[in-house]
């Protein structure tokens, strides 16, 4: 075997014992509670949850499916992507400060657990906790998923594509396993420095091979000048597809459980403000580099299928840049996947101990206990996701996007649990069940696409949810109570 | 100054840049720097003044909502 075919397991191996390592140093501080398992104790400071905050939202999905989405629709998915998330930092305000501070006051752990106590409804928790595990599944999925695509790619198709999932899935469940959220805050550390430097070190390296930036883009220009049209290719946006990506994001980031728990985890409200300020400067230096790489994707391998363009990140590195910076880079985009991997097992395992377990299995299971069946549910979840990620049944833009819908549903109960009074229990899971149902008729064309009135489902969607649960107020049941 | 510790103001500032947000193409294509379009420029300078106003926001009205 030549040197150069070693590089990328060198890289690969040497990443995963650092990773492995920290996990560790996690463990080691770890008091066996589920306050610190599964929340660091509450005492996390703002260089540490920024870090984590960003490795957990920017994920597979930022650089295979940021490059493929470039690739396919252009430099228009910058700013769609860039300043939708960007404005993700002002519910950090709007939901983060109100958790933090009811979860230090109240204890909680689990969102549905805020969702409980404000609204009065054991229904209601349910609900919202199957709705949030139901869509944080299909994202969890996207990781294994990238995974396998990228070291693939990067082992020149030695490591298959499973095989690839399937080790990066198991490092991540050990290191979870071991240490909960205070290893998860730690890896995080260095996943949220790797993907941040190594993306802009991809991108500088691959407009060097092109000639530098400004032949780059005249090159693709000349080619396919739509690529770089304020619509995109094809006319992908109009002004309804655009309002309605730059809301998404909002309304779905803080409902992904494993954003949401990160809410409960500052030791002050500083280290919130630190985050939400830092945020769209993250965002807006650190989205262009996958786009750029997916659009100058065009000069090399112009005519790749949809589903295709999603390896188009691995495959430009490994077109313009040397097997040492590519696995190099490639590693970031591991950082990047397995940040938000063990985030997403940790808040799902930790849901199903306290809302289902805990509540209505084994009320009187020690702390102890609760601990050791979270460690066996995040080994299970990680199986599940393994499975479903065999055989990915769409391109990456189109699973994030249907499970972001799932859990914007959210977004109305959760602003009326933070802020509602007199807000009835029932209007809230009306408004989750109607907003699901229209979900599944949008998906399965029950619904028109014409009765969203070009907007994306999400908007009529979270429109009629909170209609519904004002109606309700307007009404004023009585909370049952 | 007082303006910065109502809610109403705030309101309307985040309002503000999310409208800038919605530019429905009216651009000419022109290609200032690195021959990306000029549209791209204008989120990364929008990206900064949302991040400067949170700033401010995050040392004013936030603070006295703790």
């Amino acid at each position: 075997m030549t040197m150069a075919l070693i590089i990328p397991y060198l890289f690969i191996a040497a990443y995963l014992l650092g990773t492995l390592w920290i996990g560790v140093i996690g463990y080691q501080r770890q008091k066996n509670t589920p306050d610190d398992y599964f929340l660091a104790d509450r005492k996390l400071g703002p260089f540490v949850l920024f870090f984590t905050l960003i490795a957990t939202n920017f994920s597979a999905f930022t650089f295979l499916g940021f490059s493929g989405s470039g690739y396919r629709i252009g430099l228009s998915y910058y700013p769609m992507m860039a300043f939708g998330t960007a404005l993700v930092a002002l519910t950090f305000y709007l939901i983060g400060r109100k958790v933090w501070i009811l979860g230090k006051e109240k204890g909680f752990i689990t969102p549905s657990e805020l969702i409980e106590e404000r609204l009065k409804s054991k229904t209601l928790k349910l609900l919202f906790m199957a709705v949030m595990v139901i869509f944080t599944i299909p994202y969890l999925t996207l990781q294994p998923i990238g995974a396998g695509y990228i070291i693939e790619t990067m082992t020149h198709g030695q490591i298959p594509y499973f095989v690839g999932a399937f080790v990066l899935s198991f490092f991540i469940v050990l290191y979870v396993f071991l240490g909960g959220m205070r290893s998860v805050a730690f890896t995080d550390v260095l996943q949220g420095v790797l993907m941040f430097v190594l993306i802009i070190v991809a991108v500088v390296a691959i407009a060097d091979s092109l000639g530098g930036f400004s032949d780059a883009n005249r090159t693709v220009y000349e080619m396919k000048p739509e690529l770089f049209s304020r619509q995109g290719a094809g006319n992908f946006f109009t002004p309804e597809k655009w309002f309605s990506y730059l809301i998404l994001w909002s309304l779905c980031v803080p409902m992904l459980p494993q954003m949401f728990m990160r809410f409960y985890t500052p030791k002050t409200p500083h280290s919130l403000k630190v985050s939400s300020t830092l945020y769209p400067l993250v965002t807006a230096i650190m989205f262009i580099c996958p786009v750029l790489i997916g659009v100058w994707g065009h000069i090399a391998f112009p005519d790749l299928a949809p589903k295709a363009a999603d390896r188009i990140f691995p495959m430009m590195l490994a077109e313009y840049t040397s097997i040492m910076l590519a696995s190099l880079v490639m590693v970031g985009a591991l950082a990047a996947l397995m940040s938000t991997l063990d985030s997403q097992l940790l808040a799902l395992s930790s849901m199903l101990t306290r809302d289902i377990y805990t509540s209505h299995f084994r009320q009187k299971a020690s702390l102890k206990e609760q601990t050791i069946v979270g460690r066996v549910l995040i080994v299970i979840l990680a199986i599940i996701g393994l499975i479903l990620s065999i055989n990915p049944p769409a391109t990456i833009l189109t699973i994030a996007t249907q499970a972001f819908t799932g859990l914007a549903v959210l977004f109305p109960t959760t602003i009326a649990a933070l802020y509602g009074k007199n807000i009835h229990p029932l209007s809230c899971i009306i408004s989750i069940v109607v907003g699901e149902a229209m979900l599944i008729g949008f998906l399965l064309e029950i619904i028109p696409k014409s009765w969203a009135f070009g907007f994306l489902p999400v908007v009529p969607i979270v429109v009629v949810s909170t209609l519904i649960i004002v109606i309700g107020t307007l009404f004023r049941f009585k909370p049952a109570g | 100054m007082k303006i910065l510790n109502t809610a109403y103001f705030w309101i309307f500032c985040f309002t503000v840049i999310f409208v800038s947000a919605l530019d429905f193409w009216s651009w000419e294509q022109s290609f200032p720097f690195l021959y990306l379009p000029m549209w791209v420029f204008y989120f990364v300078g929008l990206q900064v003044l949302l991040s400067l106003a949170i700033y401010v926001f995050s040392r004013t009205f936030w603070k006295t909502r703790q």
